[in-house]
């Protein structure tokens, strides 16, 4: 019933107002339609408590095709901008509201912040900010350490990423610890934001912020304590819980790689076998018969070569002239080669479906690994 | 068009008392903040999406003293407005020249 944010709203409006919720919706619609006529009509619209539409003009101005290189001129149009008012950026900045802008002491070594990237990220702020409110909540001296953070010079130790936040609630702790336990205890509060760090950042932000934290664990010797044990019972849970996954993670990489070393040899044999077939027949009888094998092995192979039976039958060569019987060889593509290159060069013209299907993708370029399929000529197309 | 015009607008379009219509148009507001409060984003089919972003901390010279200065992060609403509308701006400010 309420699906859209339009609706859901309409209906608040609905029990407020004791109206129907048709006439709500209609209300919350032309709401916005007067706003969008207005702007139709190139003149800005000021909505007391929410902001300022306004209709801006862009200078047309020089750029590139990003496909083709060439010079592109993108035209002088109009955007639509808008401002939000006073109490409507408040009211949005609640979390970040303690903070302040604070002037930087002359020994802090601005180059590293000066890396920060400009512009904003791309990502919303939807999921991240649970984890903010709770350790803004937390610290009472964000403020504080905040403008203590500059007073100091920066460490070199630190880079997992972290945010203010980390610094305000880590700098009551830190007070007296080394830089190696400084480590740890930044490396599990990043795990605190690992999570909002991800729905936040771009790659951009491995930047941010690798000074401020440090800085402010060893500017904070003389601010109070008090918060120090609720601190630091949350974080050695979550160390351990960091320290097990990183275990489990460990584990599960072994165990692949296991797996993928037998799955290796399994191809290697086949491989083998493959160049021991005289005939092009890929029964499972001419299989079997040719080498003397253990079982394993035979069972392998004729799981294989009905392997590459099963991509005959891909829509894109079910109506070649060819069979892929087995991999003719396997190579690394050189600088400048691709997949349909290669295949025009080795097999032919028109021959690139044969290598899509035998390596499941369409294309290959420069370093990627390559399976050349050996192929037959169907019966059905040899000479009479 | 500044809020009392807008007000007016809605009230002839909907047929409400401009009290009546100002009332509910505060409401709207007040409903939309909820969303913005809690960091969601607001996508309205045919007019745009509100989200709320986060623009980091930066370092900037302050023009009056010549001071470095660092900005702490902060969060802001934007407003991407939706094709429809784009185009249709478009299209009137070539017009209005």
């Amino acid at each position: 019933m309420a699906k859209s944010v339009i609706q859901i709203i309409a209906t608040a409006i609905a029990k407020k107002h004791n109206i129907s919720i048709a006439y709500a919706s209609s209300f919350v619609e032309a709401f916005f339609m007067v706003i969008g006529d207005e702007l139709k009509r190139g003149n800005q619209v000021k909505v007391k408590g929410l902001g300022t539409f306004k209709v801006q003009t862009v200078k047309p101005r020089e750029s590139v095709n990003v496909n083709t290189g060439e010079r592109v001129l993108i035209k002088g149009h109009d955007k639509i901008s808008f401002t939000p008012d006073a109490s409507m950026k408040e009211l949005v900045n609640k979390p970040f509201s303690q903070f302040e802008t604070v002037v930087i002491n002359d020994n802090v070594n601005v180059e590293e912040l000066e890396t920060l990237p400009e512009e904003e990220l791309s990502d919303t702020v939807e999921q991240a900010d649970q984890d903010f409110e709770d350790t803004i909540s937390k610290s009472s001296v964000v403020e504080n350490s905040f403008t203590a953070a500059m007073d100091n010079s920066i460490d070199e130790d630190n880079d997992s990423p972290n945010t203010f936040n980390t610094q305000s609630v880590n700098g009551v702790k830190r007070t007296q610890e080394n830089n190696t336990s400084q480590k740890e205890v930044v490396e599990t509060d990043s795990s605190i934001y690992s999570k909002s760090q991800e729905t936040l950042c771009s790659t951009k932000d491995k930047y941010v912020d690798t000074p401020n934290v440090t800085t402010s664990g060893e500017a904070l010797s003389d601010i109070d304590d008090t918060d120090d044990d609720i601190e630091s019972s949350s974080n050695s849970i979550l160390r351990v819980i960091a320290f097990l996954a990183a275990i489990i993670i460990v584990f599960l990489g072994v165990f692949f790689w296991m797996k993928v070393g037998n799955e290796k040899n399994n191809k290697v044999e086949l491989s083998l076998q493959q160049k021991k077939l005289v005939k092009k027949d890929t029964t499972v009888s001419v299989a079997k018969a040719s080498v003397p094998d253990t079982l394993k092995h035979v069972a392998s192979r004729v799981k294989k070569v009905e392997y590459f039976m099963h991509m005959n039958n891909d829509a894109r060569i079910r109506y070649g002239a060819y069979n892929i019987v087995g991999i003719d060889r396997i190579v690394v593509l050189k600088k400048g080669q691709t997949m349909a290159k290669y295949s025009r060069q080795t097999l032919g013209a028109d021959m690139i479906g044969y290598f899509q299907v035998l390596n499941g993708r369409n294309t290959m370029a420069e370093g990627d690994t390559m399976k050349v399929p050996r192929v037959e000529l169907r019966p059905q197309y040899r000479k009479k | 068009m500044n809020n009392k015009e807008f007000i007016g607008a809605i009230a002839l379009k909907t047929g409400y008392t401009q009290d009546e219509s100002q009332q509910m148009v505060k409401d709207v507001i007040e409903q939309l903040s909820k969303y913005f409060e809690s960091g969601e984003s607001v996508a309205v089919s045919g007019f745009g999406t509100f989200e709320v972003k986060k623009r980091l901390e930066r370092v900037m010279v302050n023009p009056a003293t010549g001071l470095r200065m660092l900005v702490p992060p902060k969060l802001v609403l934007n407003f991407k407005p939706a094709t429809m509308i784009k185009v249709q701006v478009k299209k009137g400010g070539m017009e209005n020249g």
